[in-house]
């Protein structure tokens, strides 16, 4: 009964300590960061009272504890800081752009699913046919292609070839939700895409598995239909590993948004990113650190605690 | 910048490099608009009315003077729309006045006078005035503002209003570019902006909305002093990544965007577009010469034979750039004072040089950004320097990190593409002069100095080139920095855009939005 009480505490204790150990990481990076990471924002010009101003603002004239603890205080009250480059508050600026990142993640996921569901079926139905040998070929090389080239691709064909799409920029969807959706899909594609073929390679392996249990031969015997044998036997039980797959995927979002969101000019968390890095702005930096790891965090308990439910084996450590 | 980037940008010119470059005066022919360079035919009348669509390089930040991205050379085409500056840089270096009407000193460039327009407003009505300039320069010179034009507001000891339209400035030393100060933040008159609102200045253009990180939208200010703009908005998109920049632009996106990407402009011509470019970048190498081995001038001299400045440019500018002779751009005013006697390719005299300085196995560690042009640069470098027996390992790293360590001097040898040589008086004074802190090679000669000293504070002309030239050549023979080539910059456009000026001859590249039109 211990350890069963404990098993069930531990996701969200690790958690907490991961996020923890994420936050005294970003809050301690100007403190580790060889030189004056006042100089390296503001320049050589800058004057004493600039670099004396800046580091106040970044907590680097106070121990990193104290500083940690300060910023802890003040985001438990919703006060991440100001951005040292626009002077917004960075719960401003995360509020901006958390739920375009967000729409394009969903979008995304839609995407591979669409794509990894039918052709993992066909592929897991027929093992070694000519669908399975496409799509598996298909999906090594897919898995190779890096996410840029396959995004400048789809703007050529899509924008500049076709001219149905827009190459770059963003509509949000409150002003136009038409325009917004047509933005939407070249990112979305070039993110979701991607993960089609990973999503496809772990579907199929689960299908092959779940098509080899014993209740899926009862079920074939009995007469069972392949379409609906596929379907409605083995489908859903091998959909597990995909919720981990989506799981990870928030945070894998967050990395692979950077480039996407870049390329495609999209107003999400990736490009915030980008650009802080490059304007060591350090208060928009420590707080996106910190919101995704809680984010990865947040999802990898979510996976965790669904996994439980879903199969009351794991909880009782028999896998 | 970008070529690294665009550090900051506004002091007396920017350094900004940026791989993009950037920076360093302000710009333009906010007036004329001749035609294009590139491959279409005359523009035809100007046409009012319409939207232009201009892609930036670049996240905006705060929309005020103050921050040196907006005055960055890519960004001048927004800032242009917004605030005027007060002086303006022409062709071949020449700095003109602009919103100011005469900016004079006295007989030893130590007292300047500015003459201002009269009867110019801020787009809030309020009065442009010399006081409204005393306030601006005074706002950046404060700790507060982060301006790193504050360095040049300091070489002020003192300026007032004297009357309604003219300032008077007096120096702490003479300074004979002084009004190239002018040119960018220090120049771009604007009220503080209050919150988060932009800057009020009184440019041709005012702020519509604004797409935090997507993009600005500004509508033609209705009390501008001079000739109105031709389209009635003009919207703004950050675009950051060159390549969907440049398919953005071919896809109509945009109608307008910055380049500095040498296969892009090559391809323009075949895709029909148009261009606006000038010798706005010079690419660079950096030598530590505060560590060993190249604080040894025969080892900085024998990478000097070793390079073939022209192959750097046929395989990394594709025959579209020029090699560069010197800290004297081949633009400026002073070209034909010196630094002519740049060494020819001679990897034998290399390796007798290493061999005579005991290096013999030369070997170093070159750091360098990740776009691609930089990146076969360092690749040809390497080449050249293998054939004159010297190891070259490349280290990429990404721009931000590439300043930190080209700032803190904390590299052996360092790529460095900056729009600083836009400005010869800019370029020698902060790259070459020992206390200052653009020094990045840690350089110091006493006749070099001298000679920077003496030309800054000569007023006339041709007594300054031959200064800056004697400067030039000590820069040279002492090779704290190795000179590649000279790099078309500049703006891609549409057929549809009409109105793009001649910036050929221009070292900084600056053009007003009012300026141009689109033909739908």
């Amino acid at each position: 009964m211990t350890s069963r009480i404990l098993g069930a505490a531990a996701p969200p204790a690790r958690a907490a300590a991961v996020l923890l150990l994420v936050m005294l990481a970003a809050l301690t990076l100007p403190h580790l960061m060889p030189g004056s990471p006042a100089l390296a924002a503001l320049g050589p010009t800058a004057t004493p009272e600039q670099v004396t101003a800046y580091e106040a603002q970044l907590g680097l004239d106070e121990n990193v504890l104290s500083a940690t603890w300060r910023w802890l205080g003040a985001a438990l009250h919703g006060d991440l800081g100001q951005s040292l480059s626009t002077g917004t508050p960075v719960t401003t600026e995360l509020a901006d752009r958390i739920p375009v990142t967000l729409e394009l993640f969903v979008a995304a996921q839609l995407v591979a699913l669409c794509i990894a569901v039918p052709v993992a079926l066909l592929s897991a139905w027929r093992p070694g046919g000519p669908v399975d040998r496409i799509a598996t070929a298909g999906a090594f090389v897919w898995l190779a292609v890096p996410g840029f080239v396959l995004g400048l691709l789809l703007i050529w064909i899509a924008a500049v070839q076709l001219r149905v799409l827009p190459a770059t920029g963003w509509t949000p969807f409150t002003e136009d939700p038409a325009g917004n959706l047509r933005h939407l899909v070249l990112p979305a594609l070039t993110l979701g895409l991607t993960e089609a073929a990973v999503f496809t390679r772990t579907l199929r392996g689960q299908l092959l598995d779940t098509l080899d249990q014993t209740y899926i031969s009862a079920a074939r015997s009995r007469g069972m239909g392949t379409a609906r044998l596929m379907l409605r036997r083995a489908l859903r039980p091998s959909s597990l590993p995909l919720v981990t797959l989506i799981g990870i995927g928030v945070g894998t979002s967050l990395g692979g948004s950077v480039l996407v969101e870049t390329l495609f000019g999209v107003p999400g968390v990736g490009s915030l990113a980008a650009g802080s890095i490059n304007a060591r702005d350090f208060p928009v930096i420590q707080a996106v650190t910190v919101v995704s790891a809680a984010a990865v965090v947040a999802a990898t308990l979510a996976v965790d605690l669904l996994y439980r439910k879903l199969d009351p084996r794991i909880a009782h450590g028999h896998r | 910048m970008k070529r690294h980037t665009h550090l900051l940008a506004a002091t007396a010119c920017a350094l900004t490099v940026a791989l993009t470059a950037g920076a360093c005066t302000a710009s333009d022919n906010a007036v004329s608009g001749g035609g294009a360079t590139g491959s279409a035919g005359p523009d035809g009348p100007a046409i009012d009315g319409g939207t232009l669509k201009v892609g930036l390089d670049r996240p905006f930040t705060k929309l005020d003077p103050a921050d040196g991205t907006l005055t960055s050379m890519p960004m001048m085409i927004l800032a242009n729309a917004l605030y005027d500056p007060l002086m303006v840089n022409g062709d071949n270096g020449v700095v003109k006045p602009y919103l100011a009407q005469a900016f004079t000193s006295d007989a030893d460039a130590t007292g300047w006078t500015l003459k201002l327009r009269e009867g110019v407003k801020f787009s809030d009505g309020k009065p442009l005035d010399a006081q409204a300039v005393v306030d601006h320069v005074k706002r950046l010179a404060k700790p507060e503002s982060t301006c790193t034009c504050a360095a040049d507001a300091a070489t002020i000891a003192t300026l007032e209003a004297n009357g309604p339209a003219t300032v008077d400035f007096t120096l702490k030393a003479p300074n004979a570019a002084f009004p190239s100060l002018f040119t960018r933040s220090l120049g771009y008159v604007s009220q503080a902006p209050t919150g988060a609102a932009p800057a009020v200045g009184s440019g041709p253009y005012t702020v519509e909305s604004v797409q935090p990180g997507v993009s600005v939208t500004v509508a033609r200010n209705p009390a501008y002093w001079g000739a109105k703009g031709h389209a009635d908005k003009i919207v703004y998109k950050v675009l950051p990544d060159s390549d969907s920049r440049y398919q953005s632009l071919r896809s109509g996106d945009a109608d307008l965007i910055w380049t500095e990407t040498p296969a892009q402009l090559k391809q323009a011509g075949g895709a029909g577009l148009r261009t606006a470019t000038g010798p706005g970048s010079t690419s660079t190498v950096l030598l530590n010469t505060k560590a060993a081995p190249f604080d040894d001038p025969r080892v900085r001299r024998a990478l000097q034979y070793a390079v073939d400045r022209e192959a750097v440019e046929k395989v990394v500018y594709l025959g579209q750039g020029q090699v560069s002779n010197g800290p004297i751009g081949s633009a400026s005013p002073y070209r034909a004072a010196g630094a002519s006697g740049y060494p020819a390719h001679d990897p034998a005299k290399a390796r007798a040089l290493l061999a005579d300085a005991g290096h013999s196995d030369l070997s170093f560690e070159y750091l360098v950004d990740n776009r691609p042009e930089s990146q076969q640069r360092a690749t040809t470098l390497q080449q050249m320097f293998a054939e004159a027996g010297v190891k070259m390992t490349i280290k990429p790293v990404d721009t931000a990190s590439l300043n930190t360590a080209m700032f803190q001097r904390k590299f052996q040898v360092l790529d460095f593409v900056t729009s600083m040589f836009g400005d010869t008086d800019t370029a020698l004074n902060s790259l070459f002069t020992a206390d200052s802190p653009y020094n990045f090679t840690g350089y110091g000669s006493p006749g070099a100095s001298r000679a920077i000293g003496a030309g800054r504070a000569e007023p006339d002309a041709a007594k300054r080139g031959t200064s800056y030239g004697k400067a030039a050549d000590a820069v040279v023979r002492d090779a704290p920095m190795l000179f590649l080539t000279e790099n078309p910059a500049g703006f891609l456009a549409t057929a549809e855009v009409g109105g793009l000026p001649d910036v050929s001859r221009r070292t900084v590249i600056s053009v007003s939005p009012a300026t141009l039109w689109v033909k739908k």
